[in-house]
């Protein structure tokens, strides 16, 4: 298990916080902090501190970059 | 031109070319269902038994026609019973598009009748869902929705529309254009001169064709590069109607249930050309252990099923008939006869002895021999779909139709109504008593739209496969999975107004599929085999060829 940060530019969809959330626990993910701003009236950022098997995070981001809101999820 | 928002909609499904509908009517989609029935765009609507039976219809209908199937249903109930449907849909890869009614806009949230949170609770079921608030929105929703469903990897998206806002009016300006004008996604060349290079290094080549291969329409490349490169393909129970298993590099399904000399094949390859694959644990067993002396290359529309559960040693991401286009042009005419000498042995090794019993597998030999090559054959799940993955022979793409991923019981019945509406062909379904019992409902359906499908129930008095696996794994301690053969399934056909048979022989299912055919709406025969058949030999789950019990 390690610990990293994800970095979301999103559309401000209404269930997008449930579908991020959702995608993480589907996979394994557990959730130590969730930071999200409106920036405008259409997108988001959000900052994501979650905790999983190192070899997953690859695999999270690409599953996260194809929720249809997403524009772009990257990870450090 | 001002419209409501339930004839937006209804624009939006002709806009697409949508001409037929399976739904079940109720109070959050009666506006809906009253301009259905103005039939003003000529969309035809069918009723079906039950909500979960229009999912899986419209499934089928979706997968043999190869167009969106799309399904109408009520708020609570009605939208928890297509969930089953659109997961099935989901893991099998196929387009849908749900409709759902809610409660209006000012009872969202009081807990009134018939209300549950319909997008959030397909979410992980589905591509995508949407809640629209606003007719306004109605139109640009839809069309994002057909476009998710369709395009990079198909799947089911859900559209949830309150009832007031099906009501109420707004402007809407129709598009000409029908289709979508969708940019494929290209694989990097770079990636695919790589995949050629190892392609034609390899001495002992096998491509393992998924569903993505169906789908994406490039059966045809999958024939040439295996003549060209001297490969032998196996498939995943997605991808098994790429390929007549007639051919001589056809090596058939491989994995838990499959043709062991598919699994052997691939546990010997030194590369894998997986297609359209997304390694089901079904399909890979041990996966540590899972082509251990191969290469892999993984071509796939979708670049989230990498490293997922194989780490692929080459990830190509585009249109799979793109690449395997470029990769059969461009590979060069290569023969391994040591890998044909292996491969002749491993056949050899697990032929399966001819009887001259009513055994499953002359039942599917026998229907296989009667059905046109364009017949759609729908399964359910159990031993059933696994005798009719490795005994029939699917000469053409998009005629097998199967719960692969969610191994969903019951959804043959449905899927093959909607495979019959979509090709106005016979269909014909292969289910065993215990799947069979799950949605026999929906014969109804059929009877009643005079549509024609053909059931052939395996019946072997059980639930087969999880008596297989009590018998395997609980040292022949079976609970729960003896059906003992108390219903009558041909007078229960017969009740609810099909035709009807029970057949003990080869003979009489001969004389029965032949009089069923005869007829224009649906037809249920009885085959009873001994509850000594089991899906045999098989691999344990995470198992490997090595651990084969026979």
């Amino acid at each position: 298990m390690d610990t990293f940060k994800i970095y979301l530019t999103a559309n401000n969809a209404g269930d997008l916080i449930l579908r991020i959330t959702a995608e993480l626990h589907k996979r394994g993910f557990e959730i130590m902090a969730f930071n999200y701003q409106v920036n405008s009236e259409n997108t988001a950022s959000i900052g994501i501190t979650a905790s999983g098997e190192t070899n997953k995070k690859e695999q999270i981001l690409r599953q996260l970059n194809r929720l249809y809101d997403i524009k772009e999820a990257i990870a450090c | 031109m001002l419209l409501t928002g339930s004839e937006i909609v209804i624009e939006i499904l002709a806009e697409k070319g949508v001409d037929t509908v399976f739904g079940y009517p109720g109070g959050n989609v009666l506006s809906l269902y009253d301009k259905l029935a103005e039939n003003k765009k000529g969309i035809k609507h069918i009723l079906t038994a039950h909500e979960q039976g229009a999912s899986h219809a419209a499934d089928g209908y979706a997968r043999a026609g190869n167009r969106v199937g799309v399904l109408v249903a009520t708020s609570g109930p009605g939208a928890t019973n297509i969930i089953t449907g659109l997961a099935t849909a989901f893991a099998d890869s196929v387009p849908i598009i749900a409709i759902t009614g809610s409660v209006p806009i000012k009872s969202v949230g009081t807990d009134s009748f018939q209300e549950i949170d319909t997008a959030s609770l397909t979410l992980a079921a589905t591509k995508h869902s949407f809640f629209v608030k606003d007719v306004k929105k109605i139109a640009e929703t839809m069309r994002q929705a057909f476009h998710i469903a369709t395009s990079g990897r198909p799947g089911p998206v859900l559209v949830d529309i309150p009832s007031d806002i099906q009501k109420e009016k707004c402007q809407f300006e129709p598009i000409a254009e029908k289709a979508d004008a969708y940019d494929e996604q290209i694989a990097d060349i770079k990636s695919l001169d790589e995949a050629v290079k190892m392609i034609n290094s390899s001495q002992r080549p096998i491509i393992y064709c998924g569903g993505g291969v169906v789908n994406s329409g490039a059966s045809e490349f999958i024939k040439i590069i295996a003549e060209k490169s001297g490969a032998y393909a196996a498939f995943t129970m997605m991808g098994i109607s790429a390929m007549s298993n007639t051919h001589p590099k056809y090596l058939g399904m491989a994995g838990l249930y499959g043709r062991m000399e598919a699994s052997k094949a691939i546990s010997k390859a030194d590369l894998i050309i997986a297609a359209g694959v997304r390694f089901s644990d079904r399909g890979t067993g041990n996966r540590e252990r899972f082509a251990e002396n191969a290469k892999v290359i993984h071509i796939d529309i979708d670049s989230a099923e990498f490293g997922k559960v194989i780490n692929a040693d080459l990830e190509i991401t585009g249109s799979l008939k793109k690449a395997l286009e470029y990769i059969a042009s461009n590979i060069k005419e290569n023969n391994h006869p040591q890998w044909d000498k292996e491969i002749e042995n491993f056949k050899k090794e697990f032929e399966v002895k001819e009887t001259e019993s009513f055994t499953p597998k002359r039942i599917i030999e026998t229907i296989n021999s009667l059905t046109k090559e364009y017949t759609p054959i729908a399964t359910d799940v159990g031993q059933h779909q696994m005798w009719v993955s490795k005994y029939y022979n699917f000469k053409k793409p998009r005629t097998h139709l199967t719960s692969g991923g969610f191994g969903t019981m019951g959804y043959g019945m449905g899927a093959a109504i909607g495979a019959a509406a979509a090709t106005k062909n016979r269909s014909v379904l292969f289910t065993g008593d215990g799947s069979f019992c799950m949605n026999f409902n929906e014969i109804t359906t059929a009877v009643r739209n005079n549509i024609p499908v053909t059931v052939i129930v395996l019946n072997n008095g059980g639930l087969g496969m999880i008596r297989q696996l009590q018998d395997c794994f609980c040292d022949g301690r079976r609970f729960s999975t003896e059906l003992e053969r108390k219903t009558d399934f041909a007078l229960l056909a017969k009740a609810m107004g099909a035709k009807c048979y029970s057949v003990k022989n080869t003979d009489e299912l001969i004389k029965a599929y032949k009089d069923s055919e005869n007829g224009t709406g649906p037809a249920v025969i009885d085959c009873y085999i001994s509850e000594k058949e089991n899906a045999l030999p098989m691999i344990p789950p995470n198992g490997t060829i090595d651990d084969l019990m026979r």
